[in-house]
């Protein structure tokens, strides 16, 4: 742990990533205000002490909803993550520890699946399906995936043929045993890595979505929405579209950087062995 | 001073820094090459020999420096080069080879080009005379015994050999006409046979350039035919130096007794091969008081542990072992 | 040269893979089609009437040949909502959406290619972390964020800059680069920031190559290396991200040229959806998709003509 708290990256991500985490979790127990009230007669309020973060263009709380959308943003991200690497990295480590045909038709199942743009991915399936949490979440893991797919099977296949591989099989351990407990804990760091850069997309493609009015759904409040709201009150507030936008920001730039902190320890432990 | 020295180490040392830590690498180092000299420097892997080397073109690894001593090329002290100058010299009045060919060559350029701009680089008047520049590159090619010079010209080094690029890599190197060639572990890569020509396009270099050679390896077999002179390495300090075959045939210092008595020969067929017991200390272990090969040596007595060893001259050979005087005495006690 | 055939057979089969993804989800719409269309009220004649123009009767591998026939002879089916051909629809708003995804892509190689070199290079350590930080926030803001800090400076404090319209390049060049500029700035921020990180570590390793070494001992100054060994090296491994820059700044016009008004192939897409214009949308799915195939093959066989160790790899 002692080489996580020595990295400058590392640190910095997680301080960016415990202020939001502080809001959503935060926000879990204690809100201002309740985030969909509207009160026309105090709206675009600036900082106060009623209001911390000031009030929206319906003079909703804005504090309160970024603790709201915070957790949502978290939550679509922990989904995203979750479920990309438990589909994604079986498939890659069946692609790159057997190889050959079926690690042919894997890959170009996923290159497939890579070749769409991501937002088109979620797009297409919100037409067909509509609008819902469950469809955000199942587009960004299709968008994930490949990702944690294509990581796993360049780690796998790269250790399936090293020494102490060959040993364990000389031994008789089966594939299964193989890849779960002599391959896998190699690709601990890449995944890790993977993983902190895919919470980070999945945040940017939801508010994207969300921004263009085809993820979250008003009223419950989301980012991307706050700043597509905020947007036409430019000119008399521009504070409040710099506020979800921060928030958004923060919280990508903390994914990357832990990504790049687990990355260059990583590569650090690799060239001190 | 001579004026064929071409290239001569004063008391040369080096040191890394490790963890904010100075790490001596090389001790006091002194070696000399005539002009036309082939020298060998020898010893185990991690004995500093190879950091000389790159000390000489100035390519150390970043967190070394020097801690004293000199390195003369022409009797100039190069050690006092800017970049500027560095450039201007390193490929041109003197140059290196290394021991790993496979990677040496940017995989992207033609070999021909690659060539191309080393001339260029070093003389401007060539860069328009485009067919005088591939005639030099063409006779080059000719000359480190490569055939179908045409075709190694436009191919790209990924269709090369290891033996074909390490040619190639000589070609580049002596190509401007140096008087020095480094050549770093320069056959240890290469297969025997590959070897064997690599080292005799080397050898008619020498002899048709008056091409002086500081040859490294850790290989006494190779350097015992190879070389003029041998200066015999370990652990950073020079321990022992003479002819090459004098000294290979009767080692003094009890670590090159022990390197040559494991070269495995057609002689000692049958017998087990002897070697010296343990490894080079690591660079963390080494302590600069006394003599360096002390923890190896069968013969140590106190006095190794904690007194620096003096250079000695005895019979032609260049010595640092306490207990050659110790030898000296016996000798002529007998023979009074 | 076999090489290349290798790439464009590989090509056709993603293609081949793309077009059935693509058929089968809209498949699986909920509901009836014709239906969703007619409404509930329709009479169950005209219902079956529709289903038949639309081949509801036949079996899904009939339908995909048909959908896939047509779409080759280029005729992607008739919008729902504008009643027009969707080729028709396409090719009037791609020329937007084309113009916007080459500036943007320009304007990233542009920005990212000299601050990674200049990363890389660590000797000037002033710009460093200035440059460091806008590399790590150019991947940490979202592009529509970036637009609209980009309004605010451009637009509204500095009024130098159009926030919302298109100008075609027949009615004024200099209208149509301004209305774009925003825009492409936009969506290029990512798409630079990427090249940048990319391009830094790439140099960074090469540096430590073995014909770096060699380079250096024939007399070659560090800068020599750099512009005439290095970067031709570095630079081929970010031939492999353009596939993905591509997909970056298709994906990204979707989102700002709803941000600027713009009426390119992203604003149909978005409106498309809310009218629920399925043959819009699956033709411009398609589309989008056929395009960042094809780019990625280019990619790779442009990668085959600057290295020539994959070129040949296919001879041996």
């Amino acid at each position: 742990m002692n080489k996580y708290l020595k990295n400058r990256n590392f640190i910095i991500g997680f301080i960016f990533l415990s202020i939001i985490l502080i809001l959503a979790f935060g926000g879990l127990f204690f809100k201002p205000y309740n985030p969909s009230q509207i009160d026309i007669a105090n709206k675009l309020q600036g900082f106060s002490r009623q209001h911390i973060l000031g009030t929206d263009h319906l003079g909703r709380d804005i504090l309160s909803r970024l603790m709201v959308g915070s957790t949502i943003s978290l939550e679509i991200g922990f989904f995203v993550v979750l479920f990309g690497a438990l589909i994604g990295i079986p498939i890659g480590a069946i692609a790159g520890y057997y190889g050959g045909k079926i690690d042919e038709i894997i890959m170009k199942l996923i290159d497939t699946l890579m070749s769409f743009p991501g937002v088109l991915i979620a797009l297409m399936l919100i037409a067909v399906f509509n609008v819902s949490l469950s469809i955000i979440i199942l587009a960004l893991v299709l968008i994930a995936l490949p990702k944690f797919a294509r990581i796993s099977r360049s780690g796998f296949y790269k250790y399936r043929e090293s020494p102490f591989v060959l040993a364990t099989k000389a031994r008789g351990a089966s594939s299964f045993r193989i890849m779960l407990f002599h391959i896998l804990p190699h690709l601990v760091p890449s995944l890790m890595v993977t993983a902190s850069l895919t919470f980070a997309t999945a945040i940017i493609s939801e508010a994207g979505l969300s921004y263009l009015g085809l993820g979250i759904q008003p009223p419950t409040p989301s980012f991307g929405k706050m700043v597509s709201e905020a947007q036409s009150y430019i000119l008399q507030d521009p504070l409040y579209v710099f506020i979800p936008t921060l928030a958004i920001t923060i919280l990508v730039l903390g994914f990357n950087l832990i990504g790049d902190g687990i990355q260059d320890i990583s590569e650090k432990d690799k060239n001190n062995e | 001073m001579s004026k064929d020295l071409i290239l001569e180490i004063n008391n040369f040392s080096l040191s890394f820094i490790i963890n904010k830590q100075e790490i001596n690498a090389v001790n006091d180092v002194s070696l000399k090459v005539e002009k036309g000299e082939i020298v060998g420097l020898v010893g185990e892997s991690g004995c500093g020999k190879s950091l000389t080397a790159l000390s000489i073109v100035n390519l150390a690894p970043q967190n070394s420096f020097v801690v004293q001593g000199e390195i003369k090329i022409h009797d100039e002290n190069v050690l006092k080069f800017t970049s500027k100058q560095w450039n201007e010299r390193r490929g041109n009045d003197f140059s290196i080879i290394f021991q790993e060919p496979m990677t040496a060559l940017d995989p992207l350029v033609k070999i021909g080009n690659q060539i191309k701009q080393t001339i260029v680089i070093h003389n401007k008047e060539f860069k328009k005379d485009k067919i005088k520049l591939k005639q030099m590159i063409i006779d080059m090619l000719i000359s480190v015994q490569l055939k179908d010079p045409e075709l190694i010209y436009n191919s790209y080094p990924h269709q090369l050999s290891g033996g074909m690029r390490q040619r190639v890599l000589i070609a580049l190197a002596l190509i401007n006409n140096p008087c020095l060639l480094v050549a770093d572990e320069a056959t240890t890569a290469l297969d025997v046979s590959v070897q064997k020509q690599v080292l005799n396009i080397l050898s008619t270099m020498n002899k048709d350039r008056n091409l002086s050679i500081l040859f490294i390896s850790h290989d006494l077999g190779i350097v015992k035919n190879f070389c003029d002179r041998i200066y015999v390495m370990y652990a950073g300090a020079i321990v022992e130096s003479g002819k090459a075959n004098d000294l290979i045939e009767n080692p003094i210092h009890p670590y090159t007794k022990g390197l040559i008595s494991s070269i495995p020969s057609f002689s000692k067929r049958g017998s087990t091969l002897s070697t010296i017991k343990g490894n080079v200390p690591t660079l963390l272990k080494r302590t600069n008081t006394g003599c360096p090969f002390v923890e190896r040596c069968l013969i140590s007595k106190k006095i190794c542990l904690s007194e620096k060893v003096p250079q000695q001259n005895y019979n032609n050979r260049s010595l640092y072992c306490h207990l050659i005087d110790l030898e000296k005495s016996i000798k002529e006690k007998y023979d009074e | 040269m076999h090489f290349f055939r290798r790439k464009l057979l590989s090509t056709l089969i993603t293609l081949f893979l793309v077009s059935v993804l693509t058929f089968s989800i809209f498949q699986m719409l909920p509901g009836d089609p014709a239906t969703l269309i007619l409404g509930i009220d329709a009479q169950p004649s005209q219902i079956e009437a529709l289903r038949a123009t639309m081949d509801l009767d036949k079996n899904p591998v009939v339908r995909y040949t048909l959908w896939a026939t047509k779409a080759l002879q280029g005729d992607l089916g008739v919008s729902y909502k504008y009643q027009r051909p969707v080729s028709e629809l396409i090719f009037s708003s791609i020329n937007i959406t084309a113009q916007l995804a080459t500036l943007s892509f320009l304007i990233s190689l542009l920005i990212g290619i000299p601050i990674g070199i200049l990363l890389a290079k660590r000797d000037k350590k002033r710009v460093i972390i200035p440059l460091s930080m806008f590399s790590q926030l150019g991947m940490a803001i979202p592009s529509f964020c970036v637009a609209i800090i980009l309004i605010e400076i451009f637009s509204v404090k500095l009024h130098v800059l159009p926030s919302l319209g298109y100008i075609p390049i027949g009615d004024s060049l200099i209208g149509n680069i301004r209305s774009l500029l925003l825009p492409s700035l936009s969506i290029a921020t990512g798409g630079a920031a990427i090249i940048i990180r990319f391009l830094r570590s790439n140099i960074i390793s090469e540096k430590n190559k073995d014909y770096v070494r060699t380079n250096r001992s024939i007399g070659l100054s560090e800068n020599q290396i750099l512009y005439t060994h290095i970067l031709r090296n570095s630079l081929i491994p970010v031939l492999t991200i353009f596939g993905i820059l591509i997909s970056d700044v298709l994906g990204g016009s979707i989102i700002i040229e709803n941000v600027f008004s713009l009426p390119g192939i992203g604003k149909l897409i978005t409106s498309s959806i809310t009218s629920r214009d399925l043959p819009l949308i699956q033709a411009l799915v398609m589309y989008l998709s056929i395009i960042v195939i094809i780019t990625n093959m280019i990619v790779d066989m442009l990668y085959g003509v600057i290295d020539p160790r994959i070129r040949m790899s296919g001879n041996e």
